[in-house]
């Protein structure tokens, strides 16, 4: 009775469904059903990553990316919260400011790439630049929104009661804007992954796509597989972040089913 | 009789693209202190433009409304009740009730305990923590009427405060609010488009004209609170009831484009 309502439970339905395509892998690639060259089995990725992991190579790959995450969205981020909300207050800057944004928000970001490296070289800031553009644009557009989508009511409240500028920044435009910044955050933390995984790519000795791309050079592919499962985790791990922070800082809107 | 404000040939006008539109045109009116005035007329007349006005909220196109204030300067004039979602969707219910004391300079904590202390009185005690969208649209509204009287205004502004309510919550709400009324001792001016209404709650009754809002009469109610019991029956609110319906149902029928009734 129990055992079966267990089986109707969706994340283990899921679970299942994954473990099973794990296993069938598994057995085609061991056999040479497919060819473990292209397709290593898992088990074999398992190790080469555990022997990543106790090299301490994985670390220094992994820390290497996620610090230009961390500083790219740092340096693109907080100007784009600050500025986004300033012209989502001030409705005669945001008509002067708007085109501008408009014009360069739909050029994707890795293509500027080049032109970084040749103003910032090759070093980490090129790299940190890349990935602060890319942050830059989604947070700000929706730190723009999140304070112009608030309701002109909440404002003449806020006037009525004589509120000061500070205080119906603190009370008003910061509550009121997050969910919209939060959603924004999370466009830029998605963007900043990519960009940097990109960036990795094409010029870094270290980090996640440094390591794929320098498996692929040496035809590694159980290297590149495991690289392709660490990046997996971490873009997981940053959705997780996500829903963490939105249970923290808008526990004021009405959850959605299931969500 | 102390007064406590005057408009004199208050005049706002918007500015569309091409035209400008009157809301309110040249209103005359003087309201008592501690008065409970209501402001009725057919929706679009500039009932709510006019309880701007007198909020600051907006600036007169022309006239002017004087204050006949004694108290200190930095006492608040006159505090809003809004008709709907005028509380903070993102503020708990005691960080609701808070905001007026706590935009008045005072500490967040010395202004949630005095919130706290009001609400409980007003049988709020058990949603302190929830938000907005956690509690009944007469709750809110309770709320709401907590957060303006804990800013201790001269006046209490109401735009139809209870216009979004079921009839039978919006009876108990009207008891509740006269009961504030004389406990507090504010002037209240309130606009409302319900005759009864307005009969169950006003010394004073100003009937607004369809747009643009000029005054078109002004009845003193005279029989003794509570009047809900009253409401069918007392002859002189029949006969007021009468008089206003009978002021306004022209521009009621012209706005929805029917023939004047003939019988």
């Amino acid at each position: 009775m129990t055992f079966s309502r267990v089986f109707k439970n969706a994340s283990v339905q899921r679970f299942i469904l994954l473990a099973c395509l794990v296993l069938l892998w598994q057995w085609l690639s061991s056999t040479e059903r497919i060819s473990s060259l292209f397709f290593p089995a898992p088990s074999t990725i398992l190790s080469t990553l555990y022997e990543l992991i106790l090299s301490g190579l994985l670390w220094q790959h992994l820390s290497a990316t996620m610090l230009r995450v961390l500083f790219g969205l740092m340096l693109g981020g907080i100007p784009a919260i600050l500025l986004g909300i300033f012209m989502g207050w001030s409705p005669f800057y945001r008509t002067l400011i708007d085109p501008v944004i408009s014009a360069f928000h739909p050029m994707p970001k890795v293509a500027l790439l080049p032109l970084i490296m040749i103003i910032f070289g090759i070093g980490e800031l090129s790299k940190v630049v890349a990935v602060a553009i890319g942050a830059f644009f989604p947070l700000m557009i929706n730190s723009m929104a999140g304070v112009a989508q608030i309701q002109p009511i909440y404002f003449e409240a806020a006037k009525v009661f004589k509120a000061d500028r500070m205080f119906t920044l603190r009370r008003i435009i910061i509550p009121g804007s997050s969910p919209l910044i939060l959603a924004g955050f999370r466009l830029a933390l998605n963007s900043s992954v990519l960009i940097t995984i990109a960036v990795e790519l094409v010029t870094a000795r270290k980090g996640l796509g440094a390591l794929i791309w320098l498996a692929w050079e040496l035809f590694q592919t159980e290297k590149l597989y495991a690289g392709l499962l660490v990046i997996g985790l971490l873009g997981i791990a940053a959705n997780s972040l996500i829903r963490l922070l939105q249970e923290r800082l808008v526990p004021w809107q009405p959850t959605k089913a299931g969500g | 009789m102390t007064l406590e404000f005057t408009c004199s040939e208050l005049t706002k006008e918007f500015d569309s693209r091409h035209s400008s539109v009157r809301a309110v045109a040249g209103v005359n009116l003087e309201v008592r202190r501690f008065e409970f005035l209501c402001l009725i007329g057919p929706s679009g007349c500039g009932k709510t433009t006019l309880l701007r006005l007198i909020a600051g909220l907006i600036q007169p196109t022309s006239g002017s409304i004087s204050f006949h204030t004694t108290s200190t300067p930095e006492k608040l004039r006159a505090a809003m009740v809004f008709q709907q979602h005028g509380l903070f969707p993102w503020l708990t219910v005691l960080q609701n009730a808070a905001f007026s004391l706590e935009a008045q300079g005072k500490s967040r904590t010395v202004a949630e305990a005095e919130a706290a202390r009001f609400l409980d009185k007003l049988g709020l005690s058990d949603f302190h923590d929830n938000y907005p969208h956690e509690i009944s649209g007469g709750m809110s509204q309770r709320v709401a009427i907590a957060r303006a009287l804990l800013a201790d205004p001269q006046i209490l502004l109401m735009d139809e405060p209870f216009g979004s309510l079921d009839a039978q919550t919006r009876l108990v709400l009207i008891d509740e609010l006269l009961h504030i009324w004389q406990q507090h001792r504010k002037t209240i001016v309130y606009v409302t488009h319900d005759i009864e209404e307005a009969l169950m709650l006003a010394d004073r009754i100003v009937i607004l004209s369809g747009r643009p809002g000029r005054i078109l009469e002004s009845i003193p109610i005279n029989v003794p609170r509570p009047r809900g019991k009253l409401i069918h029956t007392d002859p002189s609110l029949f006969a007021c009831y009468q008089n206003i319906w009978g002021l306004i149902e022209g521009d009621v029928r012209r706005d929805l484009h029917l023939t004047e009734e003939t019988e």
